[in-house]
């Protein structure tokens, strides 16, 4: 980058960290946002929502592994040679 | 109610009180974002993002005392594995640069010397991005945060002279990087 010169402005460590001090200032989020998440939190139905996928998840593994269970159950007795022959 | 300590208010909002959980919110919500929105270099990322946080922190209030670690560092925790996520999930897609965002111009009688230095803040801004991402956390800590380094060892999950190591090696890279810059 032409016409910087960092090695003669940043000859120390405190200068540096000055530096950084200067150009990483803290923001403030808009009020708005604040707001909306406060009321949001107090509220908290999205508490539960969050959870729900949770519970769907687990719902849909318990049922994975039963019909599994009955499918592999089925399957093995229908494969198995017959005992009338 | 907004005279409860962070243990109070942690106890009462562990058993689901979610006024004492707003309590706590109003006291870390802009550390949070400050810290989020520096990470994702997007305002409104850093609003979905720390929603996303608290949310996640309410949920999990029960469990929090066990764990041993400021509530603040666990929140920081909590926003640094989201912003992880994230980073992972939109790696390609293009974010707004940071320095769009934050730069401001300063008031100068002298527009020229204040194009120069807002110059250079941008190229310094920019290697901040390019570092790897622990570095980026370790700097955001220290200087938007203004966090010691008692403080950040704890977020961070280091010893402090670990944290005291890395941010001499972070510093001195970051000036490496500018006169590499420089010179290119």
């Amino acid at each position: 980058m032409p016409g910087l010169n960092w090695k003669g402005k940043l000859n120390n460590v405190r200068e540096f960290e000055h530096r950084l001090q200067g150009v990483l200032n803290p923001v403030s989020p808009d009020q708005n946002f604040i707001d909306r998440l406060y009321v949001r939190l107090k509220s908290s139905p999205e508490v539960i929502l969050e959870r729900r996928p949770r519970l769907l998840a687990a719902a849909v593994i318990a049922f994975s592994l039963v019909v599994g269970g009955v499918l592999l159950i089925v399957f093995t007795r229908g494969g198995r040679p017959s005992s009338r022959l | 109610m907004t005279e409860l300590t962070d243990s109070e208010a942690i106890m009462l909002a562990g058993q689901g009180d979610s006024q004492a959980f707003s309590v706590l919110y109003e006291r870390y919500v802009t550390r949070i974002y400050n810290y989020i929105y520096y990470r994702t270099g997007n305002p409104h990322e850093a609003e979905d993002l720390t929603s996303k946080v608290f949310f996640r922190a309410f949920n999990h209030m029960s469990s929090y005392h066990s764990r041993g670690v400021p509530f603040s560092a666990w929140l920081y925790r909590i926003a640094h594995n989201l912003v992880a996520n994230w980073h992972r999930d939109n790696s390609r897609r293009r974010e707004v640069p940071l320095e769009d965002n934050i730069l401001q111009t300063p008031h100068s009688e002298h527009p020229e010397s204040a194009a120069v230095l807002n110059q250079e803040n941008e190229a310094l801004i920019k290697i901040i991005r390019r570092m790897p991402s622990e570095r980026q956390q370790l700097i955001i800590l220290k200087f938007v945060e203004r966090l010691s380094n008692a403080e950040v060892a704890v977020i961070m999950g280091r010893s402090e002279g670990a944290i005291k190591s890395l941010y001499h090696r972070t510093l001195l890279a970051l000036r490496e990087q500018m006169d590499w810059d420089q010179e290119e």
